[in-house]
């Protein structure tokens, strides 16, 4: 069935500078800029990782990492700190004002990243709820947000984002 | 100053340290600080270097006038521009980074959520481009507005004058109400019949309670009783005013409904035409079943705002004065009572209501969601029965029927445990006040008549109260219909015809492109530097992997949208400055998708030259091998098509795209896969009419077969958006480039298809 070889994650050698971009030798090549993505996001975060790196103005696929858990404890350590860094979403830990104007609903967040206001327009598919109590936001700027967890909000806070999804 | 305007106190701050308003070229902002804050971080490019201001914002609400910000800077720092050796965007999933490489070191200068990004690569090149004193054009620059330039809140859309935020409903509705008093003496009737109506509305009661006890019922004696035993009279009276006010009622429903439909034709008319007159880039923006609410429930919601709300407000409030004051002639200390009571039922309804509206949004998403399961089963069923699903199905529709009839229970109790307490509470306080009449009629306070009237006004004033309490919701959502169909007859086309533009009636057919590049969307240019000429009467084939932006070049050049830099030429004369009319009726389009309208063939044919005649009708579509097919339906050319009539194939509707071309005859052509959903034998044929047409004709033609552009003068090859080779197909064979790679494959597909054997290695 499987027409693709996983990377022998023995070769694998990433290593990440002070800036968080990534560089990696396998097999007696050193590839600069090298991105990492999960193709399965939500059921597989730490397996199935497509590595691209930059071939003239085109990415190409190297190949996929089956498992983190392959790797080497640093290596996999490595890998971990980029993913994290690489899909960063700010979570939202309270929610204050909501308002709702001409079908746009603004709502004053404060995230992991501190305080903001954010403007949503068609709340309907733009705050929708993933998995069994997680919540992803897209802004009108193409922002995203998500609420890890609603039932870790206050009670307060859960009733106020209850009403949109 | 491009790209974003920056806020005094950080043009002061930059001043402050040495850089001037004047010095600073290019502007941007990012939002999140290397150690993931959020920060506010300007950047400048001056002449000299990069100008960094890190620090936070605040706003400070100036009372209805521009929001004031206020800029607290942390930390500076400038990096020359000749340091510069690179600089990266690293592209991430929510947050990038921006990142400076120096000789010396790597500057992680900022990082910034996703829709800075397409803001900052164009600031990127700005940068290089001045290090390396290279020219810059920024002719089709627009500002950028992230945030509202008025009250500095996010901002939903660019072409919006206003903000949602900024709009007040207060400015809406007098703009409404002007639309509204074109009919001055229609609303000046309304308004009479209306206080009219609730003068009689308030009469009533005295005479058929106050009148009929006090008057009619009670023998003569200390003033009381004057028309004592005339029974009939009174009824008759009652009877009168009765009808009197019924008769007002529906007059003034009559006009008002006469009225409120031409208000309400006026405004559609004008949502419609006004979204005629828009860019084609305001409907790939928009949904069209918002646009489609838009001209149909916001009209609506108007609708019912004239004919319901604001006429009712009036009635209402007029009725509430004239209860004030008849009730408190009868007694005052009842009205106290009476008032005071109805006021807390009337707010512990509203409460109620309010809870109750919750409830229904979310039965109203499930039911929602009810539905869409049920189309996406439905819809889906071959797929449902190949994968022998069912079971999973009906599990699925049956978790999403529960979640309806849960939100639906929910509603049930809420409804069963508070409204019954309410209506307690109201009747109780009835009981009250009845008692306490009682007492003052007993002492003589109070006559019977009194008491019964003053029972029938306590009535009314509860309905009225709760009326104003319960019409706050409607009339807000009138507003917002309000302010959308403003916001539409307000948005400025993104493609304008200039003032005294130039007319060209008749047009040669010269078009010529100089270094035009374009984006749909901010960063990431779809055309780059692309610059061709095609002489009258020259066929110029257009060749390209599929995204590679041939169509785009097309849209440009008939201007659905306009170049961002450079500009396109006809018969010498830049398209934007040739009029509509004369630009469009000289170029045609076939392309892929043909839209037919509803209406039969022959309209269709003649959408573009509705004077046509018959004969020009036929021998049209004989030209384009439509005839056969057309004459073969049992109602020929009259055959209905479009929403609801006949479904034409593919290159049926092709054939009569190409029919409405042959029948415009526009000197200047543009073919974009017009050909493609016909068989061969079809496709030659047609080619063979295009043959026949050619004359005295420009033609620009996309194809993904490239024997479709055998006939071809020159062939322009365009690969990612860049003019990568051009010339014949002899010439561009032998260059043995990615022409040459295009033909290969698709004559080894052909012969692969001929021989029926392995497919050949590309």
């Amino acid at each position: 069935m499987s027409d693709f070889a996983y990377l022998s994650p023995g070769e694998l050698r990433f290593s990440l500078d002070q800036n968080g971009i990534l560089s990696l030798d396998y097999q007696g090549s050193h590839y600069e800029g090298v991105q990492l993505v999960r193709l399965f996001p939500f059921q597989n975060p730490d397996g199935m990782l497509s590595v691209s790196v930059q071939d003239g103005d085109a990415r190409k696929e190297l190949g996929i990492i089956e498992s983190l858990s392959q790797l080497a404890p640093a290596q996999r350590e490595t890998l971990q700190n980029y993913l994290r860094y690489k899909y960063f979403i700010p979570n939202i830990e309270k929610i204050g004002k909501i308002e709702e104007k001409l079908g746009y609903v603004y709502m004053d967040i404060t995230t992991v990243l501190g305080p903001k206001t954010i403007c949503i327009a068609d709340v309907t598919s733009n705050l929708r709820l993933v998995g069994e109590s997680s919540v992803s936001i897209v802004d009108v700027q193409g922002n995203r947000y998500a609420i890890e967890d609603i039932d870790k909000l206050s009670r307060e806070n859960r009733q106020k984002i209850e009403l949109y999804i | 100053m491009f790209f974003i305007e920056l806020p005094e106190s950080v043009k002061q701050a930059y001043a402050e340290r040495g850089v001037s308003e004047a010095d600073i070229r290019y502007t941007a902002k990012a939002d999140v600080s290397k150690e993931n804050q959020y920060e506010d971080i300007y950047l400048a490019l001056t002449e000299y270097g990069l100008c960094v201001l890190w620090g936070h914002e605040k706003f400070v609400d100036q009372k209805g006038k521009e929001t004031e910000i206020r800029f607290q800077v942390s930390s500076y720092r400038e990096i020359p521009l000749g340091d510069i050796r690179e600089i990266v965007i690293d592209r991430l999933y929510t947050v990038s980074s921006f990142i400076v490489k120096t000789e010396k070191e790597e500057i992680l200068v900022c990082r910034l959520s996703i829709s800075f990004v397409g803001l900052f690569e164009k600031f990127k090149s700005r940068i290089l481009a001045m290090r390396d004193h290279e020219p810059i054009d920024d002719s089709g620059l627009k500002d950028e507005h992230k945030c509202c330039p008025k009250c500095k809140r996010p901002y939903p859309n660019q072409e919006r004058k206003v903000c949602p935020n900024c709009l007040s409903s207060r400015a809406s509705f007098l703009r409404l109400l002007k639309e509204y008093l074109s009919f001055k003496k229609e609303a000046a009737l309304i308004f009479v019949m209306m206080l009219l109506s609730s003068v009689l509305t308030l009469i009533v009661p005295l005479f058929s309670s106050q009148m009929f006890y006090d008057q009619v019922l009670t023998p003569p004696g200390d003033g009381t009783g004057r028309f004592y035993g005339m029974l009939l009279q009174m009824i008759l009276a009652i009877f009168a005013i009765k009808l009197f006010s019924t008769a007002f009622s529906s007059m003034y429903g009559i006009v008002l409904s006469k009225i409120s439909c031409q208000v309400l034709h006026n405004l559609r008319v004008k949502i419609f035409s006004s979204m005629q007159r828009l860019s084609v880039n305001f409907f790939a923006s928009k949904a069209t079943g918002t646009l489609m609410t838009r001209i149909d429930d916001d009209a609506d919601w108007l609708y019912w705002f004239f004919v319901d709300i604001v006429p009712m407000y009036i009635v209402s409030g007029l009725t509430l004065v004239g209860l004030i004051i008849v009730m408190c002639t009868i007694s005052l200390p009842l009205t106290l009572l009476i008032f005071a009571s109805t006021l807390a039922v009337g707010f512990l309804i509203t409460r109620a209501e309010k809870r109750l509206k919750q409830l229904q949004r979310k039965q109203h998403r499930a039911i929602r969601s009810m539905k869409s399961t049920v189309t996406d089963s439905l819809g889906g069923q071959k797929v449902v029965k190949s994968f022998a699903r069912e079971e999973q199905e009906v599990h699925r529709f049956a978790g999403k029927n529960q979640g309806y009839w849960q939100s639906r229970m929910n509603i049930g109790y809420y409804n069963a445990a508070h409204f019954p307490v309410m209506r307690m509470i109201y009747r109780m306080s009835e009981v009250v006040f009845l008692g306490l009449g009682a007492i003052f009629a007993i002492q003589g306070h109070l006559t019977l008549g009194g008491l019964t009237a003053l029972v029938a006004y306590a009535d009314m004033t509860l309905n009225c109260i709760q009326y104003f309490l319960n019409s706050a919701n409607p009339a807000a959502r009138a507003m917002d219909s309000a302010s959308r169909m403003f916001e539409i007859l307000d948005t400025e086309p993104s493609v304008r015809e200039k003032e005294n533009p130039v007319r060209m009636p008749k047009i040669k057919g010269n078009i010529s492109a100089r270094n035009i590049s374009f984006e749909y969307e901010v960063g990431r240019p779809v055309i780059k530097n692309v610059s061709f000429d095609v002489e009258a009467g020259q066929m110029i084939g257009l060749v390209g992997k599929t995204g590679a932006g041939k169509s785009t070049i097309i849209n440009l050049i008939s201007r659905l949208y306009d170049v961002t830099e450079g500009e396109i030429t006809i018969d010498g004369v830049d398209i934007r400055d040739i009029a509509f009319e004369d630009l469009r009726k000289n170029i045609g389009i076939v392309t892929q998708e043909t839209y037919l309208f509803m209406g039969t063939i022959a309209d269709n044919i003649r959408y573009a030259k509705p004077d046509a005649s018959l004969e020009e009708v036929v021998a049209a579509a004989k030209a384009a091998f439509a005839h056969d097919f057309i004459a073969r339906f049992p109602e020929g050319y009259d055959t209905k098509v479009g929403n609801g009539g006949v479904q034409l194939s593919g290159g049926e509707k092709q054939r009569i795209s190409i029919t409405r071309a042959i029948l415009q005859n526009p000197p200047i052509l543009i073919l974009d896969e017009a050909t493609a959903a016909m068989d061969t034998q079809t496709e030659r044929n047609i080619q063979t009419a295009i043959e026949k047409l050619r004359a005295g004709k420009t033609i620009i033609s996309i194809a993904h077969r490239l024997s479709t552009l055998r006939d071809a003068d020159r062939l322009a090859v365009i690969d990612d958006g860049k003019l990568c080779e051009s010339g014949t197909h002899q010439e561009l064979l032998e260059k043995r480039g990615v022409y040459f790679n295009l033909h290969k494959i698709q004559l080894d597909s052909l012969k692969f298809i001929n021989a029926g054997g392995e497919p050949p290695l590309a």
